[in-house]
C-alpha cells in the first residue's frame, strides 16, 4: 500500500485551503449580514424566519425595505465588514473559484498517488474502531492510530465526511442559490427544500465547517502542535525547533492576506470590483449565461407576501400619476433603434401577446418569493423598435432618485440598470405591468418593471420610464453597468 | 463600569449574543428534555448496577434517586404548555439538577466523596464524561433561553418583520 506520508502537494493544499476556507467564512458572513434572517421553503415571509442575526426591528406603521434590514458587522468576523455586500460577494465568489480548483486538484492527486487510503475506509470495522476511539477520547486519553495510517478511526471518518460530503454539500447548496440555475433547473431547488431551504442548509454547512475547524485545532493541540505542524510543513517530524515559528509564520501570512483584503476593499472598492469582477464575470458568462428560465410554479406555490427592495419615487408627479392609475405615464423606447416609440400603459396592454409567468424572485440579499408576473415579452419590444446592429446593451431608466427616495442606500441619482442585449432576448424577459393578476403595486414597481428570471432582483428595474438601446455603457454613470454597480460595487452579471 | 465595558470592547463582546435569535420553541424544548432525560437515564443505569464501582454508599444512592426524580419532574413540567410558569420552573429545576450533577462529579474526582476515595482522579470514565457533557449542554441551552437567544415551548416569537 502507498505510504501515507505528507507529500508536498498535500501540505501546500492544506495551507491554501486554510486561506480559502477562512476567506469564504468571513465573506459568507458579510453576505449573510445583508439579510440576516434564515427561512425554510421557498420564500421569506416576514416573521417566518427560524433564525435571525440582527438586533434591528422594523416599523409597523410605514413602508420599510430590505435595505433598512441590513446589518453592519465588524470586519473581524466579516470581509470586509461594515455593510459591503458587493465586496463580500466579490471575495466569496473569487475564493469559491479558487477553492473548487484546489478541491479538484486535491481529489485528482489523492486518487492518482494512492493517498486516498488515508481518508476512505474500506472495512466495516472502522465504525467499531471509531466507537472505541470516541470512548477513549471521553476517557481523556488518545486512541491508537490505525495500523500504518496517520489517523485514528474517528479522525479518518471525520476527514472523509468533510472532504467528500461537507465540502461538496456547501458547493451544491451554494449553487442552488443561483437564480440562473434555479431558473433552468427548478427541480434542483426543490431537492434542497426550496431556495430558502438551500440557503439555510448552506448556513448549517458553514457551522459544521466551523465546528470541524475548532475540533481539528483542538486535536492538533492534543496530539502535539509542534510535531504535527512539522509534518504539515516539512513533511517529517524533524526540525522541531523550526516547526512552531514556521507554523506561526504561515498563520501570520494568512492573517495578513485577510487584513490586506479588508483594507483594500474598504479603501478602494472600485479596484476590487474591477479586478475580481472581471475574473468572476468571465466564469459566470461561460457557465450561467446560457441558462434559460424554464420556471412555471403552480398557483398554489405563490408567496403570500413579497418583500420590497427599494422605495417608490417620492415626487408629486409620480403620486399624481398613481392617483390616476398611471393614465398620464409614458414609456419612451429609443436610442440605437430604427423605430423609436412611446407607449402609454393602455398601449402596452393592447400590444397583444401578453405573457404570464410564475417564477421565483431572488434578491441579491438572499431573500426570495414566488410571484406571477404578466406583461409584454421584451422580445416583442425588440421586434417593434428594431435595434440597430451596433446596439449591444439595453439601459432601463427609472423614476426613482435613490438619494431622494432611498435613505438607506449609499449614493444618489437616478436609478438605472443595464443588461446585455442577448440576455433580454430570453423568453422569460418581461416588461411586467401585472403581479398576481392585479395591476402592479406601487411598491413593486408600478406601472412597469422588468422581469429577467436568471438574474438577481436589482437588475429588474422598477418604475421604468425610459428604455435606451446602447452600444456601450462606459460613459454612463461610473461606467460599471448600473446604479448598484456604480454606487455599491455589485457585479453587472448577477446570475448567482 | 459601563464606560469601562465600552472602552475595552468587552461590553460589545458580552452583548454579542443579542445578535443571535432562534425561533424553534418545540425543538428547543425537545432538545432540553432529551438532554435532561439523558442525565437522568445515566443515573438510573448507575442505580441499577452499572456504576464504576461494585458498591456505593447509601447517600449516593439517595442522591441518584433524588436526581432521577427531579429530572422526571422537570421534564414533565417543561412540556406543560398550559402553565407557562410551571414550564419555566421545570427549566430552572433542570438547570439546578444539571449543575448539582456536574458539581457532584467534579467533587468526587477532586476532593473526593465520603467512603469513595477510589473515585479521586478517575477521569477515565467515558459514561461519566458523557453525563457531565449532557448536563453542561442542558445548562447552556437553558442559559440561551434565559438570554432570549432561544425560546422554549409554549413561548413564541412575535416577529412581524
Amino acid at each position: 500500500m502507498t505510504q501515507l506520508d505528507y507529500p508536498a502537494w498535500l501540505r501546500i493544499e492544506h495551507w491554501v485551503n486554510v486561506l480559502f476556507v477562512t476567506l469564504l467564512i468571513r465573506s459568507g458572513i458579510e453576505i449573510l449580514g445583508t439579510h440576516p434572517k434564515l427561512y425554510r421553503g421557498y420564500d421569506s415571509k416576514p416573521g417566518s424566519e427560524w433564525a435571525r442575526f440582527t438586533r434591528k426591528t422594523m416599523p409597523t406603521d410605514k413602508l420599510y425595505d430590505t435595505l433598512d434590514e441590513e446589518e453592519s458587522y465588524s470586519a473581524i468576523i466579516s470581509l470586509p465588514g461594515h455593510k459591503n455586500l458587493g465586496m463580500g460577494r466579490h471575495w466569496h465568489f473569487i475564493t469559491v473559484i479558487g477553492w473548487i480548483l484546489t478541491g479538484i486538484s486535491y481529489y485528482i492527486l489523492l486518487f492518482a498517488t494512492g493517498q486516498w487510503h488515508r481518508y476512505i475506509p474500506y472495512s466495516w470495522s472502522i465504525f467499531s474502531d471509531a466507537w472505541n476511539d470516541m470512548l477513549t477520547y471521553l476517557s481523556f486519553k488518545l486512541p491508537p492510530l490505525l495500523p500504518g495510517q496517520p489517523l485514528d478511526a474517528i479522525q479518518k471518518l471525520t476527514y472523509a465526511g468533510v472532504i467528500f460530503i461537507l465540502a461538496p454539500f456547501l458547493i451544491l447548496t451554494g449553487a442552488a442559490q443561483s437564480p440562473a440555475i434555479e431558473a433552468r433547473f427548478p427541480w434542483y431547488v426543490r431537492l434542497w427544500g426550496g431556495r430558502q431551504g438551500a440557503r439555510s442548509l448552506h448556513f448549517l454547512g458553514l457551522l459544521a465547517f466551523i465546528a470541524f475547524i475548532a475540533v481539528h485545532l483542538m486535536m492538533v493541540g492534543l496530539w502535539g502542535w509542534i510535531p504535527l505542524n512539522a509534518l504539515m510543513i516539512f513533511g517529517h517530524v524533524r526540525h522541531l525547533s523550526w516547526a512552531l515559528p514556521a507554523s506561526l509564520t504561515l498563520i501570520a501570512a494568512i492573517v495578513m492576506v485577510h487584513v490586506a483584503a479588508t483594507i483594500w476593499s474598504l479603501r478602494s472598492p472600485r479596484t476590487v470590483q474591477r479586478a475580481l469582477g472581471s475574473i468572476i464575470s468571465y466564469g459566470r458568462r461561460q457557465l450561467l449565461r446560457p441558462m434559460t428560465s424554464r420556471q412555471n410554479y403552480a398557483p398554489s406555490q405563490l408567496s403570500t407576501e413579497h418583500r420590497v427592495n427599494g422605495k417608490p419615487p417620492d415626487t408629486d408627479e409620480y403620486k399624481v400619476m398613481a392617483v390616476h392609475d398611471f393614465l398620464d405615464w409614458k414609456l419612451d423606447v429609443g436610442g440605437l433603434v430604427e423605430n423609436p416609440r412611446t407607449f402609454t400603459l393602455a398601449e402596452l396592454r393592447a400590444l397583444g401577446g401578453k405573457q404570464t409567468q410564475r417564477v421565483m424572485h431572488n434578491c441579491i440579499q438572499g431573500w426570495s418569493s414566488i410571484g406571477e408576473w404578466s406583461g409584454v415579452p421584451f422580445r416583442t419590444m425588440i421586434d417593434l423598435v428594431k435595434p440597430l446592429p451596433q446596439a449591444r446593451h439595453v439601459c432601463f431608466l427609472t423614476m426613482q432618485d435613490t438619494g431622494r427616495d432611498e435613505p438607506s442606500a449609499e449614493g444618489a441619482g437616478q436609478f438605472y440598470e443595464i443588461l446585455d442585449l442577448d440576455l433580454v432576448r430570453h423568453p422569460q424577459c418581461l416588461l411586467a405591468y401585472e403581479m398576481n393578476g392585479q395591476p402592479l403595486p406601487i411598491k413593486h414597481g408600478a406601472p412597469l418593471r422588468l422581469r429577467i428570471e436568471n438574474q438577481v432582483g436589482f437588475k429588474m428595474a422598477k418604475w421604468i420610464e425610459r428604455i435606451e438601446f446602447i452600444s456601450g455603457y462606459r460613459g454612463i454613470g461610473e461606467g460599471m453597468g448600473g446604479w448598484r454597480e456604480d454606487n455599491v460595487f455589485y457585479d453587472k452579471d448577477v446570475a448567482i | 463600569m459601563t464606560g469601562l465595558l465600552r472602552w475595552t470592547g468587552i461590553g460589545k463582546l458580552i452583548s454579542f449574543y443579542r445578535y443571535i435569535a432562534f425561533n424553534g420553541p418545540r425543538v428547543t424544548t425537545a432538545l432540553g428534555v432529551v438532554l435532561l432525560l439523558g442525565v437522568g437515564a445515566i443515573r438510573l443505569y448507575w442505580l441499577a448496577g452499572g456504576f464504576l464501582l461494585p458498591r456505593y454508599p447509601t447517600y449516593l444512592a439517595a442522591f441518584f434517586v433524588l436526581l432521577v426524580t427531579t429530572v422526571l419532574l422537570a421534564s414533565v413540567s417543561m412540556v406543560m404548555g398550559r402553565w407557562p410558569g410551571l414550564v419555566m420552573t421545570g427549566w430552572a429545576l433542570g438547570s439546578l439538577v444539571s449543575m448539582a450533577s456536574i458539581a457532584m462529579y467534579f467533587v468526587s474526582r477532586t476532593a473526593g466523596l465520603p467512603d469513595l476515595p477510589r473515585l479521586v482522579g478517575r477521569w477515565d470514565y467515558p459514561l461519566g464524561t458523557f453525563a457531565i457533557a449532557l448536563a453542561a449542554l442542558f445548562a447552556v441551552l437553558h442559559f440561551s433561553v434565559l438570554t432570549g437567544m432561544n425560546v422554549a415551548y409554549p413561548q413564541r416569537r412575535c416577529w412581524h418583520d
